[in-house]
């Protein structure tokens, strides 16, 4: 059967936060034709997501339930969601920075790589997508949290919990503070306030942030086209090394196969999906794989491991006030001079560990009816809370990603499986990193008053995945260049979380988007100019 | 299921109109159960789709209709005409035996071995239950706003004799 071709000037592979986001730079910013290609559906549907909550909510059904691509998955992969608007319409809305330690591992503590950018020029790309993302929060202590500028919005107020927790966490001397969220604590880019429902994994009334927003102005704008339910399956390297197209495959017309060309590509496909792909794409001119000449593609992924703490605090707590909502500490991100490689952050939510209402008593009793209340008010009189650290493990070179041809997707394309190995420097280190953070929550329960009920430590799981394509300043130890430039292909960029060396010791999602920015910044400088000023004003351009 | 939710739910602190209430609400819910329907992908170690149980609904009548064949063939009564103490009895018995000892914590309702057990997980799994337990309005789960996320819960007022169904 003849196939289609569709022609653009930047084809953007992905529609989750970093894939919206380049969009969205690149619209205000040139004139190019810009598409957005989508595997997954579609799902515009503010409109419908209180029934979809309320069926979350009784039955716990997923809310998103066209989100995913039967067949479409891997060995180890974070999330099936695969929609317009990727992870991005699921997520809690976590949004705190790195830190000035994350670019400089290797010259401070000796392990894992520097990245190749400077903190100063990072803090305005960190600025700039907490201003489109639209984040809500307050600065820490300066010397814990920097940033050169105010959060775009206030904080969202401290539940009565948290602030009790707060003064609970602090008389360890340990600080504490809001943690930043991208949920609306005042109208926001035409979105509504927060109200508080706490079911973030389906926000009904659109205040917290999610991708598919963006995608929707630029439509309406018509600044962008939408291919959505078309899986992109190779990519396709012409003369002297460009990418001349990309195989895809429209999955409402599966037989006619689509090719889409242009002058740009731009993957963003997330930390599984943009190593999978460029993988899949072996051909006689990369054999190894699109963009692999260095044969890290896949390499060096890593995530950070959670340990948390449920303690029983000395007060009365009242259990669902906010529970999406937290407190974050620094305090052990910036540790100053340390001896051996030992970093994570620190959070406190509210929780009803060992206050939910229960079936049998100590003594194995069943409890009904009244029975059960007064078990329950009982355990209810005093607090809980729940401690979390994530620590960061740096990846080994062999940590992430392969294709898996045991596995295949309905159309025949071999899937994948990622297992995750901390480097040999660093697992040495991690019995250190769970008795620090051991020796943190005690010092927080021997200040604080209480007692330790429960500490998990899950070492399987590698939170908020990052690399398989890193960035370096040298094309034989890395993917893409600084700014995720392949160095093999001209004109094929890779963004956001693929890209980062290391995957640090908070949630990733902000640093991703920053990432991603400074990319679109560079890549905006070689297209046609729009001589329009930006939406948001991209503050390292301002200042100059 | 009246019956039953009288020694299933906590009968004095939710009074005979609040019982009768949280019946009808339980019933609602299980009409809109959708078998086998696919779940929240979990966070983390989703390559897998996760789907819910099967329609637990025809087990669970299977279960009343138990309950009340034993009534009649023990005390000559269907379960709904016995004395009160009698009623307990039965049901923590079946309840005894449906119920697995290593099961501690209460299930996900449509999962519950036993009907007065998803009733009992379904009521406690509510808001009002939450506000019950804690005697503060605190409304989990509800559009509340920012502002009052500050302020201490509201006490609850204590119900009315009306309330509670007494007269
Ligand atoms: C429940 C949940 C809660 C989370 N909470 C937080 C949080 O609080 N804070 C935080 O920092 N992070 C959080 N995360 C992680 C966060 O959602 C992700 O890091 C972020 O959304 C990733 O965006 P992305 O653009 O990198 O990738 P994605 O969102 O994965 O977007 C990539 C897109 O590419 C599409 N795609 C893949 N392959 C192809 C192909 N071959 N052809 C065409 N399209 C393709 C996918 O369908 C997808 O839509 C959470 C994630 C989940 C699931």
């Amino acid at each position: 059967m003849a196939g289609r071709v569709h022609e653009t000037g930047v084809c953007i592979l992905g529609s989750g936060i970093t894939g919206a986001l380049v969009a969205e730079r690149l619209a205000e910013q040139t004139t190019a034709r810009i598409t957005v290609v989508e595997a997954g559906d579609r799902i515009f549907n503010l409109d419908q997501r209180f029934e979809r909550r309320d069926r979350f909510l009784d039955y716990r059904e997923n809310p998103w339930p066209d989100d995913h691509i039967r067949g479409q998955t891997g060995r180890g992969l974070q999330s099936r969601s695969m929609c317009v608007g990727g992870l991005g319409l699921h997520w809690g809305g976590t949004t705190p920075r790195f830190t000035p330690e994350d670019l400089r591992l290797r010259s401070l503590y000796g392990v894992g790589e520097d990245w190749p950018v400077e903190w100063e020029e990072l803090d305005a790309f960190y600025q700039e997508a907490e201003e489109r993302i639209g984040i809500a929060g307050v600065q820490g202590p300066p010397e814990l949290d920097p940033r050169s500028r105010d959060y775009p919005m206030p904080a969202l107020p401290l539940s009565y919990n948290l602030e009790k927790l707060r003064a609970w966490g602090e008389r360890s001397g340990i600080p504490f503070w809001p943690n930043p969220v991208s949920k609306n604590s005042r109208p926001y880019r035409g979105r509504n306030v927060c109200v508080r429902c706490d079911t973030c994994t389906i926000c009904p009334t659109g205040a917290k942030y999610s991708p598919d927003f963006t995608l929707q102005e630029l439509l309406a704008r018509e600044r962008i086209e939408l291919l959505d339910r078309t899986l992109v399956r190779r990519l396709v390297v012409g003369e002297r090394g460009r990418i001349a197209g990309a195989k895809a495959l429209d999955r409402d017309r599966p037989d006619e196969p689509l090719e889409l060309r242009a002058d740009v590509f731009v993957v963003a496909l997330g930390y599984a999906w943009s190593a999978h792909l460029l993988l899949l794409s072996a051909s006689d001119r990369a054999p190894a794989g699109v963009a692999n000449r260095s044969g890290l593609v896949g390499r060096f992924m890593s995530g950070h491991r959670p340990y948390n703490a449920f303690v029983e605090v000395p007060e009365k707590l009242y259990p669902g006030i906010y529970e999406m909502d937290s407190l974050l500490s620094k305090s052990f991100q910036r540790p100053g001079d340390i001896d051996r490689y030992v970093r994570h952050d620190l959070r406190i939510w509210e929780s009803d560990f060992g206050r939910r209402p229960r079936l049998r008593s100590d003594d194995g009793e069943l409890l009904l009816g009244e029975d059960l209340l007064a078990d329950w008010r009982q355990r209810g009189e005093r607090g809980a809370a729940r401690l979390r650290a994530y620590y960061d493990v740096i990846p080994a070179e062999g940590s992430g990603l392969r294709i898996d041809t045991s596995r295949t997707n309905e159309w025949g394309d071999p899937m994948f499986r990622i297992e995750m190995q901390p480097a040999p420097e660093t697992s040495e280190l991690i019995p250190l990193a769970e008795a620090q953070i051991e020796g943190v929550f005690d010092r927080m329960i021997a200040a604080g008053g209480g007692r330790l009920l429960e500490r998990r430590v899950s070492r399987e799981i590698h939170d908020h995945p990052a690399g398989g394509c890193r960035m370096g300043a040298d094309p034989a130890t890395s993917v893409v260049d600084p700014y995720g430039r392949s160095w093999d292909h001209e004109n094929l960029w890779i963004v956001g979380a693929p890209t980062m060396p290391s995957a640090g010791c908070n949630n990733g999602t902000l640093t991703f988007a920053a990432l991603t920015l400074r990319s679109a910044a560079k890549l905006a400088a070689l297209l046609p100019p729009s001589g329009a000023e930006p939406a948001i004003p991209h503050r390292a351009e301002v200042a100059a | 299921m009246r019956a039953v939710a009288g020694h299933a739910l906590p009968a004095d602190a939710l009074g005979e109109d609040g019982i009768s209430e949280q019946v009808a609400a339980f019933e609602r819910w299980s009409r809109g159960f959708e078998p086998v329907a696919e779940l929240d992908h979990p966070y983390i170690w989703s390559d897998e789709l996760v789907y819910g149980p099967p329609d637990p609904r025809p087990g669970w009548q299977a279960q009343l209709d138990g309950l009340d064949l034993e009534a009649r063939r023990r005390h000559g009564a269907g379960f709904v005409e016995l004395p009160v103490g009698h009623r307990a009895e039965l049901l923590r018995e079946h309840l005894e035996r449906a119920v697995p000892a290593g099961l501690r914590e209460l299930p996900f309702a449509a999962e519950a071995p036993h009907v007065a057990i998803a009733l009992l997980a379904w009521w406690a799994g509510t808001s009002g239950a939450n506000d019950l337990c804690h005697g503060a309005a605190i409304g989990r789960h509800e559009c509340r706003g920012l502002p009052s996320a500050a302020q201490r819960p509201e006490p609850l007022a204590p119900p009315s004799r009306a309330d509670r169904g007494e007269r």
